[in-house]
């Protein structure tokens, strides 16, 4: 009797290992919530959408191999929130979220709206003259317009594997951290994407209008689209974070793509200006990476006659305006490029799903 | 799981099982292991990270009537999901562990002892493929009910078997939602958060279960050697987190001087 006893906790202890669970939730459909927001709920066939293609899409987010980190995917279509899907945890409808470098299309967003509030009169305004302090004695770094750092063009020698962190950490003013970098290229010739860029555009907001970048949002987009739960990171200075760390929920980050979708113009006020925007979200140049084309912190997809905001963890807000179609997608915010998702398979579903 | 622990614990109020005694008066030990390591760590996702621990151990006991001990360990291991080609993820644990144990009942073939032991336990947890910004992690200090049987096979052998089972803990777990961007990595900063928000907890928030066999073993008449099997659960299931669970099977070869 011992040695069975002993034999079976033996063999017991042996196989006591722990057990793989599924990545997400099984899949529960794709109805949208009734909550008390802005939104008006539709479905797929009041706005001409294939039901089916649309499952398909959700079905693709739930997949247990693929999507892996998926945490959200809602379709709105003519104004309206068609489908959503919160793949991870349902209460993630009420949970704000890091839309990563997403915020750098809000940061454009943002300039847009400080042209139409005539805080900033051209782009192409030097940087050196809205903040010369921060310059330090190489002088080819004071020629950069506010245009060079919307198109990534600073020449700059901000390496995103090493100067991210470094300007996230640093005790020293963030604008003199970035400008004290290398300038390898003259400016407004080679794109190269990076996360300094956009914090040089948050100064010269903050500069312009007197608040941080995050005050000048609360006021101007936030309030006007009824978005109350957000947080934005700033630098151990003070200025805002302008390429990262933005926090929405999904359904707001989809208000943004209605804005963008509307030209700028929200109810009946015109928000963003609007020649600026479609200069935004046209093709200026091309990333130094992977060749797609680029506006000022917006990513052009003309296949699709579409324009999106890209964050890690491959999440985005997509705009066809063709379509009146917004596709937000959010997923967990710090993975690794490994497990980032299959974007255009995903978009290629959604955008055939509109008749 | 649970059938191990129903076992277990009807072995440790068995004692009719184990034999005579032999004790040792007083002993250091270095212990050299290396075994099977697995963690979900749910804050992440519900997938289990696997790799080879290798864990260096200190050991000290003295019995006179009743058994003194302390311990500290280094455990070091790589880790990762089938989703993963390579193992770039990572645990480090860092643990100490002092007991006092009553005898219970000794005799020529064996000797039994209970009483309370308190532990450290420091776990730090990276993945960088999962969460390139964060740290992980699960630490506690535990006060828990501990179990040690020495039971002689020959003069020169002998086995030793161990139970230890948490009762309270002081214990932090990272929050579910970070709302910035990046940890602070630096020494100061990692300390810090390793050391922060602790919350009480009994078995339902921290359980920890450990089991260790030896087989005691003299080549010669200067030097004693044993092989040892063990097994450790850590179960953690803090408010503001996900559940946590960690199972380490080990295999260790140790020296007594």
């Amino acid at each position: 009797m011992k040695k069975v006893s002993l034999f079976l906790l033996s063999i017991n202890l042996l196989t006591s290992c722990l057990k793989d669970e599924p990545f997400k939730k099984s899949f529960e459909g794709y109805v949208p919530q009734q909550i008390n927001d802005d939104w008006q709920i539709s479905n797929p066939e009041n706005e001409n959408i294939d039901e089916n293609l649309l499952e398909k899409a959700f079905q693709l987010v739930y997949q247990d191999d693929r999507f892996v980190m998926a945490r959200s995917l809602l379709v709105f279509r003519n104004g309206k929130l068609v489908a959503e899907a919160y793949p991870n945890n349902e209460n993630d409808i009420n949970r704000i979220h890091n839309i990563q470098s997403c915020t750098k299309s809000i940061t454009s967003l943002l300039t847009g709206i400080a042209i139409r509030d005539n805080k900033i009169n051209t782009l192409d305004e030097l940087l050196y003259s809205i903040y010369p302090e921060y310059f330090d004695s190489q002088l080819g770094k004071r020629s950069i317009t506010i245009k060079d750092a919307l198109l990534m063009q600073t020449g700059l020698e901000f390496n995103n594997s090493v100067h991210t962190q470094q300007l996230y950490e640093t005790n020293e003013n963030s604008i003199e951290f970035i400008l004290k970098q290398n300038q390898i290229y003259s400016s407004g010739t080679i794109m190269k994407y990076n996360d300094g860029a956009p914090h040089l555009i948050s100064k010269v907001i903050e500069k312009k209008t007197n608040q941080t970048l995050s005050g000048y949002a609360d006021k101007k987009l936030f309030t006007p689209l009824n978005i109350t739960d957000w947080q934005w990171e700033s630098s151990k200075d003070n200025t805002t974070f302008g390429a990262f760390s933005l926090f929405l929920k999904p359904r707001d980050f989809g208000k943004i793509g209605q804005l963008l979708l509307q030209n700028g113009v929200w109810n009946t006020d015109t928000i963003i200006d609007p020649t600026y925007l479609n200069e935004a979200t046209s093709i200026l140049t091309s990333a130094n990476f992977n060749s797609e084309p680029y506006g000022y912190y917006f990513w052009i997809l003309p296949s699709y006659n579409a324009f999106a905001a890209l964050g890690h963890g491959g999440q985005f807000i997509l705009v066809v305006p063709n379509k009146n179609l917004v596709v937000v997608y959010t997923a967990f915010p710090y993975t690794n490029e490994m497990f980032w998702d299959e974007r255009n398979e995903l978009i290629n579903i959604i955008i055939e799903s509109c008749n | 799981m649970k059938n191990s622990l129903i076992i277990l614990l009807l072995l440790m109020c068995s004692t009719s099982i184990w034999g005579q005694s032999d004790s040792i008066s007083k002993s250091n030990s270095i212990q050299v292991s290396f075994g099977l390591n697995q963690i979900k760590e749910k804050n992440l996702n519900n997938k289990v990270h696997s790799g080879i621990s290798y864990l260096l151990k200190y050991d000290h006991v003295k019995i006179k009537r009743n058994l003194s001990k302390y311990n500290f360990s280094f455990l070091f291991s790589k880790i990762k999901t089938p989703y993963e080609s390579a193992s770039n993820s990572m645990n480090i644990q860092l643990n100490g562990n002092c007991g006092y144990l009553f005898s219970l009942k000794k005799t020529k073939k064996y000797d039994i002892f209970l009483g309370p032991n308190i532990s450290g336990n420091y776990r730090l947890l990276y993945f960088p493929n999962w969460d390139d910004s964060h740290l992980y992690w699960a630490n506690d200090f535990s006060l828990n009910i501990s179990n040690r049987v020495n039971y002689s096979l020959t003069t020169k052998t002998s086995l030793l078997f161990d139970f230890d089972i948490s009762v309270l803990s002081l214990f932090n777990r990272p929050e579910l939602y970070r709302n910035y961007k990046i940890d602070d990595v630096s020494v100061g900063g990692i300390i810090k958060n390793m050391n922060s928000n602790f919350n009480f907890g009994t078995v339902n928030r921290v359980f920890k279960f450990h089991f260790l066999t030896e087989y005691q073993f003299q080549i010669s008449n200067k030097v004693k050697q044993a092989i040892i099997y063990s097994f450790n659960y850590n179960a953690f299931n803090a408010k503001e987190s996900m559940p946590f669970q960690n199972v380490i099977h080990q295999l260790s070869f140790k020296i007594y001087f």
